[in-house]
């Protein structure tokens, strides 16, 4: 690193860590207001709820920040800049999705939660349906896929903050301290002391101003997010397509690449003299070919020893430059160094779909390493459209803010918002990280840093290094946002739905105690099985959201909908759809040795689950005990038992 | 009596909402005072299906157009623009994003009808 590239890093570092340090603290102001609020209040309606009362520029913000997870910030990014444009169909069902997600169930979920006076999913499906088993099932369900959902986000926002704080000098002071102190614990001491730290710094404080504030703190950090979200964008997009030389520069240059090889190189050192340490991401310049210029990267740091002149086995990527792309290659060569060593022997391994093809990423399916149908096949673009809106609809985080609205205008009108938000984060993102592809190219090495890494870049490169701390907040905001709603819900169910039901005449204080203690063990546990998190943020993402909407979609709306529902029909719904996910994973992961789905037939397991859970449900209603005629017609109304029966 | 939604209502929230409504249709943003759970529950079943049937709309675009045009883009040398960027994304994803917020406006403004709301069980 040159003097003045030192210089540019430190000033973004410490930019960085000023506007973070700034963000933490309103967070916790906000925090504190909100447990203000509490007071003169009962204690579970405002703490889980907010005590429905939320106006349409808080419904809005906080269901589109609770959606814009760390998936979006972190995960989508990721897959967009491995697999191009052919993001654009895999996301496509979020063209609907505001529509579909929220009006499918909001204004009648909010109807019966009110009728019913319930707080959470589980306690909402149990009153309506007259069943404590049916709020038993819900409530296990809810509790395990939650978690993985909020595993990813806690993987998320630690490495989020490891690019943040990178270069600022007190956080590497601390970091040495961590690896010391944890290097010889059994399996702590495996993770990377960087990840490690933060980890525990990010759990602490989102952990810490949930269980303070309650809802009503997270609805408020929730608007603040979403606003710094959306501000993210709209700065990233600016300068990417400046930096870029417009648009279609950056769908010319895309259209020539082709996918990065895989593999290793021997390193030979013209010089030994002293030792010398190559960091992850070094840069190699090769002999050009006809029409591309072939660079290798490292996939991780290495070092020669004194004396040393060959290091063989080294994993690199293999990036080959179309020789017309002016800007890739400016980019790349602006970080080649000459530090006398060069690769030689070089063994790489191409995509199994996608190698050696021009046009593949800005076409479907899209370029795949381990698959040679490509990244997004017809019938799983088809399984996507559905899964979207539909695995939406049934989120249990977003269901606790459809109960929470006060009146019907501001449904409607939060739907617009929301469709119009939506529509201004993620058709950007796309382009975003298409233009990455161009910019910063060979992030295959760590595809789930690119997001932070782009901020980091574009921001250095427009001479306003201190702007990073602000876009770099943009997907802390959005993963702080979910794991906080996440975590709320999480504690919601325990205490609503299994404490509050053992001990009925628990005082306030008590409830108020196990609630915090709730939220913090959550958080603890959570942060603990995220210690050595697996690679691919989105496979988590999936599978959580994924098993939760399959549990959830068709018992939920069946039971809004549906006056002829029984509480055995329900129980089997959840625990079939729930089930048929997880043996898909299952299957998954015996076919591909790693945590993936199985997809038959190309469909999602999502569509597969849903499916078998709509028949379960209305097979064993067939001959199944009734609901309770009073509370069909608490719910339908008069018109109630003459559909339940017809 | 309680007023209801019959097809009158639809009919005139569909084609004629600029015109004087029906005396028994109750009027967007003006919840009556006194909630109708049957009434309630038929409306949200309406706007159900149609939420549903804009859903599938919206996949038989998005779906058939980009099933030939996205797939068959691999092989276009040089790729095919529209404001720069790839032609499929603009006809097969960007096009029905507008039309879907659209849609999606004019649902929530003239479609979607407000209800009262429900009252809180005393003990809440």
């Amino acid at each position: 690193m040159t003097g003045a590239d030192f210089m540019l890093a430190s000033t973004a570092g410490n930019a960085a860590l000023i506007s973070f340090a700034l963000y933490m603290v309103v967070v916790f102001v906000l925090a504190g207001l909100a447990n203000r609020e509490q007071s003169g209040k009962s204690f579970l309606n405002e703490y889980f709820l907010g005590s429905r009362n939320l106006g349409m520029w808080a419904f809005a913000f906080t269901y589109a920040a609770t959606s814009a997870s760390g998936g979006s910030f972190m995960g989508f990014p990721s897959l967009i800049y491995t697999h191009g444009w052919v993001m654009a169909l895999w996301i496509a069902g979020y063209i609907i999705v505001p529509l579909v997600a929220i009006g499918l169930i909001a204004k009648r979920l909010n109807q019966v939660a009110r009728k019913s006076g319930s707080i959470t999913v589980p306690e909402l499906l149990r009153k309506r349906l007259g069943s404590d088993t049916v709020g038993a099932v819900a409530t296990v369900l809810l509790v395990f896929f939650q978690f993985f959902f909020l595993l990813a986000q806690f993987k998320a926002g630690a490495k989020i903050m490891t690019t943040l704080l990178g270069d600022v000098e007190v956080y590497q002071t601390a970091v040495a301290m961590v690896g010391r102190f944890t290097a010889p614990i059994p399996w702590v001491g495996a993770a990377e002391a960087d990840y490690l730290l933060c980890l525990l710094v990010f759990a602490a404080s989102v952990v810490a101003y949930t269980a303070w504030g309650g809802f009503r703190a997270v609805v408020w950090t929730d608007m603040m997010q979403g606003v710094i979200m959306g501000l993210g964008v709209v700065i990233l997009l600016g300068l990417a397509l400046t930096q870029v030389g417009g648009l279609s520069n950056a769908t010319q240059e895309l259209s020539r690449q082709v996918p990065p090889r895989d593999g290793n190189a021997t390193l030979v050192r013209t010089e030994s003299a002293s030792s010398l340490v190559l960091v992850k991401g070094t840069w190699l310049e090769m002999p050009p070919e006809e029409n591309r210029q072939p660079f290798v990267r490292l996939k991780e740091a290495v070092e020669f020893l004194e004396g040393q002149t060959e290091l063989s086995g080294v994993p690199v990527i293999e990036v080959r430059t179309s020789l017309e792309n002016a800007t890739e290659l400016k980019s790349i060569r602006a970080q080649v160094k000459d530090v006398g060593v060069s690769a030689q022997a070089v063994d790489v391994e191409g995509y199994q779909y996608g190698d050696d093809k021009p046009g593949v990423y800005v076409s479907a399916p899209g370029p795949k390493s381990s698959s040679g149908m490509g990244f997004l096949p017809i019938m799983l673009a088809v399984s996507f459209f559905c899964f979207w809106p539909f695995a939406g609809a049934a989120q249990p985080s977003y269901m606790a803010r459809q109960m929470a609205f006060k009146d019907i205008p501001t449904l409607r009108h939060s739907i617009i918002f929301v469709a119009l938000y939506f529509s201004l984060i993620y058709f950007p993102l796309i382009i975003i990280f298409t233009c990455g592809r161009v910019l910063l190219p060979g992030w295959e090495i760590d595809a789930d840093r690119v997001m932070p890494e782009m901020a980091t870049f574009l921001t250095s490169t427009a001479g306003v290094p201190w702007l990073a701390g602000l876009l770099v907040a943009a997907p802390f905001a959005a993963v702080m946002s979910s794991v906080d709603s996440f975590l709320l819900l999480v504690s919601g169910s325990v205490v609503r739905d299994v404490y509050q039901r053992k001990n009925p005449k628990a005082s306030e204080a008590q409830m108020k105690k196990v609630t915090y203690w709730t939220t913090v063990g959550v958080g603890a546990l959570a942060m603990f099985a995220m210690l050595n998190p697996p690679q691919f943020l989105q496979d988590l993402i999936v599978f959580g959201s994924g098993g939760l909407g399959a549990s959830f979609l068709m018992p939920v709306i069946l039971t809004l909908y549906w006056p002829g529902l029984t509480p055995r029909a329900t129980v089997a719904g959840m625990l079939s759809g729930g089930g048929t996910m997880a043996v898909f994973y299952l299957i998954g992961y015996l076919v591909h040795d790693k945590f993936s789905a199985y997809e038959l037939l190309s469909l999602h397991p999502f569509i597969w689950s849903v499916l078998v859970s709509a028949l379960v449900m209305l097979a064993a209603s067939k001959g199944s005990r009734p609901t309770d005629p009073k509370l069909v017609e608490k719910y339908f109304g008069n018109v109630g038992n003459e559909e339940g029966k017809a | 009596m309680s007023k209801v939604w019959g097809d009158g209502c639809l009919k005139q929230r569909f084609l004629f909402a600029r015109t004087p409504r029906k005396a028994n249709c109750l009027r967007v943003s003006e919840p009556s005072t006194r909630p109708d759970t049957g009434a309630s529950y038929r409306q949200s079943k309406r706007e159900l299906f149609v939420m549903i049937a804009a859903w599938a709309v919206t996949g038989l675009w998005v779906l058939g157009y980009n099933s030939q045009a996205a797939y068959a883009a691999e092989t276009e040398t040089p790729v095919r623009m529209l404001f720069g960027l790839p032609r499929w994304t603009v006809i097969g994803w960007l096009l029905p994003l507008l039309v879907a917020n659209a849609f999606t406006i004019w649902f929530c403004l003239r479609f979607m009808r407000d209800e009262p709301m429900e009252d809180l069980p005393e003990d809440e």
